[in-house]
């Protein structure tokens, strides 16, 4: 009874420790939710967690003044159209590394691990935003996308061992019955990577959504083509102290938190378990 | 002498057979290489370029508008002249060495706020608790959130006149009234420690529960059958087998912070004066300047320099997880 008594206390001890994370955890972001439903009056007078007076104002103002539709728009079509950049990417190096023998393999591994080593942080920007001048193309769309892509790096390891682990002999076999290299790729490596694809498309998505610091320098002339994160901080930015736009800032970054939320309840279990299979590798 | 010759002249000719094999080789490959083209362009461009630009101009003078100068290492001699930088007010530079002071406080801070969370959540979703998907599933949420916007919200939430947490933390008596965190040196500094600890947690709890879930079970089991409290087992066994994980999850976060721009970026800016300026924003506040010029050479001397010590630190962290491997 004793002992039994003694259990029930643990685990409500843990119970308690748990509850008060999940409010530390949740508390800014349904913050940002419920301050965007909060008229600017109260927001700038007031203090309290909920909303006294629920308005949509702020998301109106957002879509109307803000060209909020634009941002989120710029948002969805950076994230899809680099994801699937990405990926490719990732995918064509993945196999080639995997399955195919050519000079020049060693030295592939070699820059990958060597950019992956190097740390110039954000000096990187500044070389790349030359790149951009000289081909003309600073300031619209293209560029960013560009920029943000995953080109190589350590996810390129992960796919060279997956494909790996599957096993020459299809592949061989294939090669015997004529197909070429890009059949090979197109028809039997993408395909035996669906699993993979799936896991990293939602990571790469994730990824590019959040990107900051490349879409910011590249949209300082040309505001039209940020993304929503990106406006957010520079609408925060160009309002400085003042607290008259909150509203608006805490519904650009609930419109930006939110999509997020939905896609990772949704595919939590893979997004856990490839981060969790890339920390047993490291 | 003779022999020395022909030796030469038969290695020579060995490795033009080798060039011809590998050319065959390459020949026979040009299918990979069509396929690999478009990827390997764009990293080059992306990946391999910016570091060889460093390098380059890491020995100019080059503000962006006037054309690149060549000084040699004068950038560096700036950067290492330690007399001038202890001596002279203001010195521009003082600024770069006390942003790794505060870069390596910042580190070691977090990463003590940040392990033993992220132990205790992963150790109590990993127990048999109802609900343990639903904790683990919402503890890694931050990690996946746009960090700037959740930055941004922080500023909000921790403003001087309505912020809701200056009001909590004010009506308990933490703080004084409209207490302004983000203008005071220490309590901004822990403030983005805090933020970034909010995020991060999450992705070192994963680390630790593919750790735990390591553990054999009959380890447990042989335990609890001699009677061992839940307690002890955490202290006797989990603890221990844990130990070299967990050494590898810390350094992990240690050296993961040296790459850190934090929150400061949105919450701070660095201010105020620039006590809350971390490496790495030191340098994109040379190539990204409000106000005054530019400086890219001297930015890309100061990033060369930033990577060497963050390339030490990082090599030094393989060496030693390597070693722990082979123990």
């Amino acid at each position: 009874m004793n002992s039994k008594f003694k259990k029930s206390a643990g685990q409500i001890l843990i119970y308690i420790f748990l509850i008060i994370v999940s409010i530390i955890v949740l508390f800014p972001i349904i913050f940002s939710i419920m301050g965007s439903l909060k008229p600017v009056s109260e927001l700038l007078t007031e203090s309290t967690f909920f909303p006294k007076e629920v308005v949509w104002n702020n998301y109106t103002r957002a879509f109307k003044e803000a060209n909020f539709v634009g941002y989120l728009g710029n948002s969805v079509m950076y994230s899809t159209v680099g994801t699937v950049i990405s990926m490719f990417n990732i995918c064509v190096l993945g196999y080639c590394m995997a399955c195919q023998d050519f000079p020049g393999k060693k030295l592939i591994r070699f820059l990958i691990m060597a950019t992956m080593f190097v740390s110039l942080g954000p000096m990187t920007l500044y070389p790349k935003l030359e790149v951009m001048r000289s081909l003309g193309i600073t300031g619209t769309r293209l560029s960013i996308i560009l920029g943000t892509i995953i080109t190589a790096g350590a996810e390129v390891f992960v796919f060279e061992a997956y494909f790996r682990s599957q096993g020459k002999e299809i592949n061989e076999a294939a090669e015997l019955d004529g197909c070429n290299i890009f059949q090979r790729f197109f028809y039997m490596g993408i395909p035996l990577a669906k699993p993979m694809i799936g896991t990293f498309s939602v990571i790469f998505f994730n990824r590019i959504w959040n990107d900051f610091f490349w879409p910011y320098v590249m949209t300082f002339t040309n505001t039209k083509i940020q993304q929503l994160v990106v406006a957010v901080i520079a609408l925060k930015d160009s309002a400085g102290e003042a607290a008259t736009e909150w509203g608006l800032l805490l519904a650009g970054a609930s419109l930006a938190i939110i999509p997020v939320i939905i896609v990772y309840v949704c595919t939590s279990k893979w997004v856990i378990a490839g981060v969790t299979e890339g920390a047993v590798k490291m | 002498m003779k022999t020395g010759k022909k030796a030469y002249e038969k290695n020579a000719a060995g490795k033009q057979s080798h060039l011809k094999g590998v050319a065959k080789k390459a020949r026979r490959n040009v299918p990979t290489y069509i396929l690999l083209a478009p990827t390997m362009i764009l990293f080059l461009v992306m990946g391999v370029y910016p570091i060889i630009w460093a390098l380059k101009y890491c020995l100019y003078n080059y503000d962006g508008t006037t054309i690149p100068i060549f000084v040699g290492l004068s950038n560096f001699k700036k950067l290492f002249d330690f007399k001038a930088i202890f001596s002279e007010a203001g010195n521009p530079y003082a600024v770069y060495w006390s942003s790794w002071g505060r870069t390596l406080t910042y580190a070691v801070i977090k990463t003590l706020i940040e392990i033993p969370l992220a132990f205790f959540c992963a150790l109590f979703v990993t127990s048999k608790i109802k609900g343990r998907t639903f904790f683990k599933t919402l503890f890694y949420m931050p990690q996946i959130l746009p960090s700037f916007a959740i930055f941004m919200v922080f500023t909000i939430m921790l403003n001087p006149y309505n912020g809701i947490l200056t009001k909590y933390l004010s009506n308990i008596g933490a703080v004084p009234q409209y207490y302004n965190f983000l203008a005071n040196t220490k309590s901004a500094f822990i403030v983005g420690i805090l933020a970034d600890a909010w995020i991060y947690f999450g992705l070192n709890m994963l680390f630790f529960i593919a750790g735990l879930t390591n553990i054999p079970k009959d380890v447990y089991e042989s335990a609890s059958i001699d009677g061992a409290t839940d307690f002890q087992r955490l202290r006797y066994i989990t603890i221990p087998m844990m130990a070299r994980m967990g050494q590898v999850i810390i350094m992990l976060s240690l050296v993961g912070c040296l790459k850190a721009m934090g929150s400061y970026f949105v919450m701070t800016k660095g201010g105020p004066n620039h006590t809350t300026e971390l490496t790495f924003m030191y340098i994109y506040n040379l190539f990204f300047p409000s106000g005054t010029t530019a400086q890219y050479g001297m930015g890309a001397a100061v990033a060369v320099v930033s990577a060497v010590i963050v390339g030490i630190i990082t090599a030094i962290y393989n060496v030693v997880t390597e070693k722990m491997q082979y123990d």
